[in-house]
């Protein structure tokens, strides 16, 4: 069991957006939570990575209570996130970005000497040509098409060795050419570092081509866990979500 | 030949190997000319190169971090103030007091920034002028220790108080200080203060600790600040609680704001024109903060990235321009006022 969480709730007012989900995600797994919006899906992920406080409940990460840990901690014990809206460094070229998130790993934050520019220069390299951003390696972040930033905040993710990888969203607003690229991109990282993927989506075909496990969230509650075909075949599913 | 290929030709050797030779005329030319022109063009070299540190205490917040600060006129009073008082009471060497007083505005810094690094945008900016407007009024109100309104006086020793003498003095501190500038902003802490500007939320999510790294950045700075103020007090022969107030830190922004935030030299080169028109127009008029006003104007309406990052905007593809736009679009402008931090 890589990550599990028990009872993990939070409300917001009256307003229940996660109430008590215990999720397990097994090593090696590509797990998805789908859900109709406002789910949850998003505050799930927020709560598990700290961006906010839980209310109530506890998150297992390695067989480690990372409940009380800040952002920065769970990231350096291998709990990576990335966010809905493709977060990432405006004014820095895209080997500047991967390479702070590198030097980051390796522990190297707070040198104040070395010039940045000559570290982990292969570390980067190599991770940009995984995720296909080699040949603008050297393009400032915000020039970016969408579905490259996309794909730099991934890179970003890649740079801090993750061995769970929290994706919201991880192709919205991707073209079907730039999507199934994406697709294939985590199903290799899986394959070749043994990354666990944890990912909301709202493209079926996403969901359902990749996903090992899925888990339907519906007003903050788990209504239904299993294979995708139970998921799918799951009448309560398609009441609320798949639209029979 | 357009203007813009004349000025990539002329700054061309900066993106070679050849720039240290470059560098090195420089240095050259620094010395070199005090010892040829008038005592007056001295104290406005020396009076130059102490600004050149505060100004780069500023951007290392503004620039690098995405921090507004008013506030740095404090370390630097402190720093003056705390020379002052130990070379007074204590009579002990005028270098080591100088160093304690490096020391106390780092550590004023570390006191106030432990409070005001835990926030960001306009509160930040807020709390920077109340830590400010308090040293002002400790100072001023603090009639047996500090001499209240009047300040301080200092003579520094003698070998010191020749114009000559003392603008190498300052060269021989500032020139390191702004090297170990460069490194600063180009070591792995540098680019993870810009990541913390760029994207605040994100940050902790590639294992920064941000409050942390904001507090080393924000002491950093205040010793900076310091160090220029060590340097100013003797140079002023005293020091007095104006020195402490948002207004002074407000030179600060407008040397970095002139020669352009989001640069290395910008803030040098800021304090440099800043300190010129300073003297260069009051010779001629009392109105000279007028002047300065309209010339700040300009830069703001119409060369948004200052002197120097109007200049690399032009010069896209040199070194000094790589990434093209100095200036981030509106909607990712770091300096935008967040509230989270």
């Amino acid at each position: 069991m890589l990550l599990k969480t028990e009872k993990l709730s939070k409300a917001f007012g009256g307003l229940v957006a996660v109430n008590k989900v215990d999720l397990d995600v097994q090593e090696r797994e590509i797990h998805a939570i789908i859900g109709p919006n406002g789910a949850g899906k998003t505050t799930f992920f927020n709560l598990v990575t700290k961006y906010l406080n839980p209310g109530e409940g506890k998150v297992i990460f390695k067989g480690k209570d990372i409940t009380k840990l800040p952002p920065h901690r769970i990231c350096q014990r291998g709990l990576i996130r990335c966010f809905q809206r493709a977060s990432i460094y405006p004014m820095l070229t895209v080997t500047e970005s991967v390479q702070m998130a590198v030097l980051s790993q390796k522990g190297k934050a707070l040198n104040l000497f070395r010039p940045a520019r000559d570290m982990f220069r292969t570390e980067v390299a190599n991770i940009l040509d995984r995720v296909g951003l080699a040949e603008q390696a050297n393009v400032r972040g915000d020039t970016l098409s969408h579905g490259d930033k996309k794909r730099l905040e991934l890179a970003i993710a890649l740079g801090n060795r993750p061995e769970l990888l929290l994706l919201d969203e991880p192709t919205a607003g991707m073209s079907r050419e730039e999507t199934r690229a994406t697709m294939e991109l985590l199903r290799e990282l899986r394959d070749s570092i043994n990354l666990t993927i944890l990912f909301t989506e709202h493209d079926m075909s996403v969901v359902f081509g990749i996903a090992e496990r899925i888990t339907v969230l519906h007003q903050g509650c788990i209504i239904a866990e299993g294979s995708p075909a139970e998921v799918q075949a799951n009448e309560k599913v398609q009441q609320v979500y798949l639209g029979g | 030949m357009r203007p813009v290929d004349i000025v990539r030709k002329v700054l061309s050797p900066l993106q070679s190997k050849r720039s240290k030779w470059w560098l090195l005329l420089l240095l050259a030319v620094l010395l070199f000319i005090p010892t040829h022109v008038g005592e007056f063009w001295i104290h406005v070299a020396t009076e130059m190169a102490i600004m050149s540190l505060f100004a780069l205490s500023f951007n290392l917040l503004f620039g690098y971090t995405g921090r507004l600060s008013f506030g740095q006129a404090a370390y630097l009073g402190m720093a003056g103030y705390a020379l002052i008082l130990m070379y007074q009471h204590t009579h002990m060497n005028f270098v080591i007091c100088s160093i304690i007083g490096v020391l106390m505005g780092g550590l004023w810094a570390l006191m106030t920034g432990y409070l005001i690094t835990r926030l960001s945008g306009i509160y930040h900016a807020i709390m920077t002028i109340v830590v400010a407007e308090a040293t002002f009024y400790i100072t001023f109100e603090w009639y047996s220790f500090t001499g209240g309104p009047n300040g301080l006086q200092i003579t520094p020793p003698a070998i010191l108080q020749d114009s000559l003498n003392y603008y190498l003095y300052t060269l021989v501190i500032v020139i390191p200080a702004i090297v170990a500038f460069w490194f600063l902003v180009n070591s792995p802490f540098g680019r993870s203060l810009k990541c913390i500007r760029d994207n605040p939320d994100k940050t902790p999510y590639i294992g920064i600790p941000m409050r942390k790294h904001l507090l080393i950045a924000f002491v950093i700075a205040g010793l900076y600040a310091a160090l220029a103020g060590v340097l100013w007090a003797p140079f002023n022969r005293g020091i007095s609680p104006w020195y402490c107030t948002m207004m002074k830190s407000g030179d600060a922004v407008f040397m970095a704001v002139l020669g352009g935030v989001y640069t290395f030299a910008g803030p040098i080169l800021g304090a440099v024109i800043w300190t010129f028109l300073d003297v260069f127009i009051s010779h001629l008029t009392e109105y000279w903060p007028l002047a300065i006003g309209c010339v700040m104007l300009l830069i703001v309406l119409f060369m948004r990235g200052g002197i120097l990052g109007t200049v690399q905007n032009r010069l896209k593809g040199s070194r000094w321009g790589h990434t093209g736009k100095v200036l981030p679009t509106k909607e990712e402008n770091p300096c935008s006022l967040r509230q989270r931090s």
